[in-house]
């Protein structure tokens, strides 16, 4: 494995119980009913980029985000970060140098805890001087904000709360979820500043959740999109946006509202079931250009001049991924 | 929050009542505690009108006038007296009850929101069997068989009333576990201990607290029934409850007699609901977000 | 043809502290078929705005001014004065199809409702039977699948974007005059908020009815209006055709929403507004953006300015006056 990458997932599926399954339940002999949220899921982050995660709702975006945070288990298949299989045992170590921000502040900081205390907590070293550095860091004022409580402060400042105590330990790789989605919009811009910032003076790895196009665009480096638990499209932000290759890719990026368009082009019909996906490939209903093998097989991730598609409209010419 | 809770009168009215019991009950309780520690009687009479052992069978019956001024027993005592002298008790049940409840129903509750599976299911079943039984007739069977003390009423009570709050714990848990500070917290490596305390009880206790306002009112209605029945009391300290089961006798030539008595029940019980009432309004607004 | 004129609108609302304004000096006009964009962040008002404008304010709100709607003031009328005019004058659509909806009753029996109040107003009587074919009618116009089995389902055995269409269909099939949206496609994603606002567009056409469109989001009201407001504190700041106010807005709060639209890539810091949007509690003397703004001067901090029109376009900022 190359020394670039720095987090690999491999053959990732989380399966969650869609209903509860108690001791009367076992004794009843009911079967046990699967949500399939990721779906022989892979991915390689590289060291030091940005990797958007895009999706709608039921992609698996989410996920995916808590799985590589090691918050969820995955139900089949292996993490490897920084060449290290990821296990029951080294999980607190692993979890030394990743940290999450979440998209809502006002619910991912414990409200009976002030500001100081929330970045202190997070710390290694707790000294003043370090939890006034990275507080100064985010942008805030920390004589001010020390001893607040994050109901006295805005949204926005409490995102940046958030930031600092992710940023606390001095961690290699940050997961954020959709860490402007809650945020207004004149807020937002600050916090995308202040994150690129971050990122390029502390040398941080992003992995960048989220289901806004306009977003995913200006900060990542590369961007996966995510469609019923699976990834049906990965590549270099800029071609992937410009020259969308799958289907659902087009039709999500013609869905999106831009300045100068006024026309919407969405695709027709509901995201599918999670629990009874569509037989194979997940997009076949929707899909303006399904041929009779997309309702068979589901389609393999392919590799083309850079980019990866899961499609059967490209599967034919082209030779297989090695992943 | 304070300022919220005097708002409204009547969260205004519940505070008063509950503060002055309290406020006495804590100022008699000691007088009463120190004059049986320092064997010197008078001290637990000091502060009020009449010796409440006082008997005179010649001032038996008395209506309220000047001197007996809630009137006088089968025995000639000053009722009023005697009302004021048997507060401090049940502000002690109510307190060691509720408190015993919050601690215990907490641990329970918290751990089994928290760890879910087989305990949690353990725990259900039981607070299902305390729940579905009559609280009182419960407290009954457990305390009349340890002979009907007042420390074993004590007991009694505190066994039935932790499953509610149990219950509480359990859903505040249940509501906090999914919460993105939990996974935060994780990440950051907070010790389950920390994680516990810290993030799970400290968030669950407002709406548990304000429920507890109103819960001080139960105990004690539910205490004064007991001693109502003639269980918990250890005869001849006046017992607000038993008071009231004597006067019944008396009805209706002597209505003094049982009626006061169960007035203070009455507006001891109604200020804890005034004030806990407010309290939840306050509280929820306060978690809101 | 002007459908709605508000004149001087305020809101007040008595909170736990004191009286706050919330709503100040509002003044709209509306033309009968014309969709209008109320944008503006937290605390802009502008869902406060929709809800004085179908009276749904809670009990600790004032409203003070005109609110009419041909002809009729329904700032001055009386709850039960309302009910007339409730659904086939003014209609609301909320953020939370759930919130839209009763969760106990049939989505077939509500839509029968909304028809059945549709008829009567006209003063037709109609047989019920041919009032449910026209409520399979809207919901096969809506594209909604399978109609006959829709219909007897509840609000919560369907998605949010399917319930979001029926609550289109009773606006489709009540034929409001005016119809106001509050953030109707927040909750949803995307794809299905694309289908939303196309159904949005048709309704315009079939029926012509105008619509207030309040949102947060800038792109998505340039995708659907004629015409945008733009709301901050409680006041208008900028009112103008679409293309006009987004391709050059004249007002410094209009010009930093849309440099804080993400574009291109993180090569190119975005142009942020500064701090964060005020309380009602306590909002800066004079402009009530002087604090964030770039372009300010002295007078803005002293005196608040009013709206005056420059070359068609409404605008309240001490640079144009």
């Amino acid at each position: 494995m190359s020394d670039n990458v720095l987090y690999k997932a491999v053959n990732i599926n989380k399966y969650y119980l869609a209903k509860k399954r108690g001791i009367l339940e076992s004794l009843a002999r009911e079967p046990p009913i699967y949500v399939r949220a990721l779906d022989n899921v892979s991915v390689e982050i590289r060291r030091g980029e940005v990797l958007g995660v895009v999706g709608e709702s039921g992609s698996g975006k989410t996920t995916l985000g808590k799985v590589l945070a090691t918050l969820e288990k995955p139900t089949s298949g292996n993490l490897f970060f920084m060449g290290m299989e990821v296990n029951g045992h080294n999980v607190n170590h692993v979890r030394k140098h990743i940290h999450m921000v979440f998209q809502n502040p006002m619910t991912s900081i414990n409200p009976r805890m002030k500001v100081k205390d929330i970045v202190k907590e997070a710390m290694k070293e707790k000294r003043e001087e370090r939890i006034k550095k990275v507080l100064e860091e985010v942008g805030l004022d920390y004589n001010y904000v020390k001893d607040k409580y994050p109901r006295e402060l805005s949204g926005g400042q409490t995102q940046r709360v958030a930031i600092a105590r992710a940023l606390a330990k001095e961690p290699d790789f940050l997961i954020l979820d959709e860490p402007t989605s809650a945020l207004d919009a004149s807020v937002q811009a600050q916090i995308l500043n202040l994150l690129v910032d971050l990122q390029k003076e502390r040398k941080l790895t992003y992995l960048f959740i989220t289901h806004n196009i306009a977003v995913a665009r200006y900060i990542s480096d590369r961007v996966i999109i995510m469609y019923a638990g699976k990834i049906v499209e990965e590549g270099n932000t800029k071609e992937v946006i410009s020259e969308p290759m799958h289907p659902y890719t087009q039709s999500l990026l013609s869905s999106v509202p831009e300045l100068g368009k006024k026309e919407l082009k969405p695709p027709s019909g509901e995201v599918p079931s999670l629990i009874n996906p569509p037989s194979g490939c997940r997009f076949n209903p929707r899909c303006p250009f399904a041929m009779p093998i997309c309702k068979e097989k589901e389609p393999p991730l392919v590799e083309i001049n850079g980019r990866k598609v899961a499609c059967w409209l490209y599967e034919t010419n082209w030779k297989k991924a090695s992943s | 929050m304070l300022k919220a809770l005097i708002r409204d009168k009547a969260g205004l009215l519940g505070l008063i009542i509950v503060s002055l019991f309290l406020l006495w009950s804590l100022i008699q309780g000691i007088l009463e505690i120190l004059s049986s520690y320092l064997r010197k009687q008078y001290l637990g009479y000091i502060l009020l009108p009449h010796n409440p052992y006082q008997y005179n069978l010649q001032l038996a019956f008395h209506p309220p006038s000047s001197t007996f001024l809630l009137g006088t027993n089968a025995e000639g005592e000053d009722i009023f007296s005697r009302i004021l002298y048997a507060l401090p008790r049940d502000a002690f049940v109510a307190i060691v009850v509720v408190f015993s409840a919050i601690i215990i129903g907490g641990i329970l509750g918290i751990l089994a929101g928290y760890l879910g599976g087989i305990i949690d299911e353990i725990l259900m079943r039981v607070t299902d069997a305390f729940l579905s039984l009559p609280a009182l007739i419960l407290v009954i069977a457990i305390t009349v068989p340890l002979k009907a003390t007042f420390l074993a009423t004590i007991l009694g009570l505190a066994i039935v009333w932790w499953p509610t709050y149990a219950r509480f714990y359990r859903a505040q848990t249940l509501r906090i576990k999914n919460m993105d500070y939990i996974s935060a917290a994780k990440l950051s490596g907070v010790s389950r201990i920390s994680l516990f305390y810290r993030y799970i009880f400290l968030n669950s206790v407002d709406p548990v607290l304000a429920y507890a306002a109103l819960d001080f009112g139960n105990v004690i209605l539910t205490y004064s029934t007991l001693a109502f029945l003639g269980i918990g009391i250890t005869p001849p300290i006046p017992e607000l409850g038993e008071m009231a089961a004597n006067g019944v006798t008396g009805l209706p030539q002597y209505w003094w007699w049982a009626l006061f008595p169960g007035l203070t029940i009455l507006i001891i019980v109604i200020g804890f609901v005034l004030l806990g009432d407010r309290l939840q309004d306050v509280v929820a607004g306060r978690i809101a977000y | 043809m002007v459908l709605l004129q508000i004149r001087n609108l305020n809101v007040y609302y008595n909170t736990i502290i004191s009286w706050i304004k919330v709503l100040s000096d509002v003044n709209l006009d509306v033309e009968k078929g014309e969709i209008v964009g109320v944008v503006g962040e937290s605390g802009s008002g502008k869902s406060t705005l929709g809800h004085a404008i179908s009276r749904i304010l809670p009990p600790n709100a004032r409203i003070q001014g005109d609110i009419i709607i041909d002809g009729v003031n329904l700032a001055k009328l009386k709850d039960n004065e309302l009910q007339k005019y409730r659904g086939t004058w003014v209609f609301m659509i909320f953020q939370n199809p759930l919130n839209s909806l009763n969760p106990v009753k049939k989505v077939g029996h509500q839509l029968l409702e909304a028809v059945k109040i549709r008829y009567q107003r006209d003063g037709k009587k109609v047989e019920e039977e041919s009032l449910m074919k026209d409520v399979i009618e809207v919901l096969k116009d809506l594209r909604l699948p399978d109609p006959y089995s829709i219909i007897d389902r509840y609000p919560h055995q369907l998605s949010g974007g399917q319930v979001q269409r029926i609550v289109i269909s009773m606006a489709l099939l009540l034929k409001p005059k005016l119809l106001i949206t509050d953030e109707p496609t927040s909750a949803l994603d995307v794809t299905i908020q694309a289908q939303v606002v196309n159904l949005f567009k048709q309704l315009n056409k079939e029926i012509n009815t105008s619509i207030i469109f309040i949102t947060h989001d800038i792109s998505l009201a340039y995708v659907v209006s004629d015409r945008i407001v733009v709301m901050y504190a409680g006041r208008i700041m900028e009112d103008g055709k679409v293309e006009e106010v987004l391709k050059s807005p004249m007002h410094p709060y209009t010009q930093g929403l849309v440099a804080s639209i993400p574009t291109g890539d993180k090569n190119q810091k975005l142009t942020a507004i500064p701090s964060n949007p005020p309380s009602f509690f306590a909002l800066p003397t004079g402009c009530k953006f002087s604090n964030r703004c770039s372009k300010v001067f002295d007078v803005c901090r002293k005196k608040e300015p009013s709206i005056i029109e420059k070359n068609g376009r409404k605008i309240r900022c001490w640079l144009y006056e």
